[in-house]
């Protein structure tokens, strides 16, 4: 009597033993990539933003100017001899490979508004074998651009009585709806660069 | 006595004063468009002797001002920093290269044209002192591939 009632007993509990497990599994598992994705859009989306600047020409230069386009924006300053130089050169060289029809912008906004007036930005933008659009602004409207892309910038004195300026070095790409895309790292070999830019492309 | 003869080695080794024997190549720079803005000039040192030497001066007449510096990066962040010297250990090639170190030339009368030369002098702290051909290259050689720092 006891044995067949204790056995039911022991198979009703070993199934709720089983449901249990298969609930615990299914929690586990089941995708849920809804809250992920949702949270890195939200983070890509911080990136960036419309902005206003002044242009090479003196004039302001609005954000909007950039819209159906996907394009490329760095941040440096002009009296930086290796890293801004070699980023520029390399981000013209890298477009040209993706075909002359390309139209892709590539921005270059001063950390250094100080010395880096409308003529200087505009001269220095001439320098390299493409187009390069030069932005500088006010001490405060350089500072809110940095905010809205994360930069960061500080003056570094020189013992020659001049100074450089320690700055963020990735090149930051959007696309052609302004929406932040992916980066290119200061030290990422051409070929990936490359491809991100060709993606950037074709994805517009 | 088995020793003796590592004793030995060992005393004729420091006995031969080991000698830097530094080459020079590939001295570029890049074009310049304002005389306000610094220039740069990249080389690689190729140390094939047995003693160590170290890059300590840089002078040029086309510029007031040449230093050695470095570009580091990290966390995305570029900083350049002036650096006293280079060294160049014995058997070594140290490359002056884009984003990393570089010399930094200052205070240019005039600014530098794409497809000219111009001349460097390198002092060195045991090697004579070198004169290097720079070229100034309108356009920037690849990025192979990174350069992992």
């Amino acid at each position: 009597m006891a044995t067949s009632s204790l056995r039911s007993l022991r198979f009703v509990l070993w199934g709720l033993v089983a449901l249990a497990v298969v609930a615990g599994a299914w929690l586990l598992l089941r995708p849920a990539p809804q809250p992920a994705a949702v949270a890195s859009e939200q983070w890509k989306a911080k990136i960036g933003g419309p902005f206003t600047l002044i242009g090479s020409d003196g004039k302001p230069f609005d954000s909007a100017r950039l819209a159906g386009k996907p394009f490329a924006i760095f941040f440096g300053f002009t009296n930086c001899p290796d890293v801004c130089p070699t980023t520029l050169a390399r981000l013209v060289r890298l477009r040209q490979q993706l075909g002359a029809e390309t139209r892709l912008p590539i921005v270059f906004v001063t950390v250094d508004p100080e010395r880096d007036g409308p003529a200087q930005i505009g001269h220095y933008t001439q320098l390299f074998a493409g187009p390069v659009i030069g932005l500088t602004g006010s001490v405060a409207q350089i500072e809110q651009v940095k905010k809205q892309f994360g930069v960061y910038s500080a003056k570094n004195p020189d013992p020659s009585g001049g100074y450089s300026v320690d700055h963020t070095a990735t090149v930051f790409l959007f696309d052609r709806n302004g929406q932040f895309q992916s980066t290119i790292a200061p030290d990422e070999g051409d070929p990936s660069a490359l491809d991100k830019l060709k993606r950037l492309a074709a994805n517009s | 006595m088995k020793a003796l003869p590592i004793i030995a080695a060992l005393v004729l080794a420091s006995c031969s004063p080991a000698k830097p024997d530094i080459a020079v190549t590939d001295a570029w720079s890049r074009p310049t468009n304002s005389a306000a803005q610094p220039a740069v000039v990249y080389l690689t040192l190729t140390n094939s002797g047995s003693g160590d030497d170290r890059l300590t001066a840089v002078e040029t007449q086309i510029a007031a001002r040449a230093s050695t510096h470095i570009s580091t990066t990290a966390d995305g962040v570029m900083r350049m920093r002036a650096v006293d010297g280079v060294d160049i250990p014995a058997g070594e090639t140290v490359r002056l290269s884009p984003a990393g170190s570089h010399i930094m030339l200052e205070q240019l009368p005039a600014p530098l044209k794409g497809g000219s030369e111009f001349t460097l002098t390198l002092r060195f702290q045991h090697s004579a002192p070198r004169q290097v051909p720079v070229t100034v290259r309108a356009d920037s050689p690849p990025v192979e591939h990174s350069h992992g720092h």
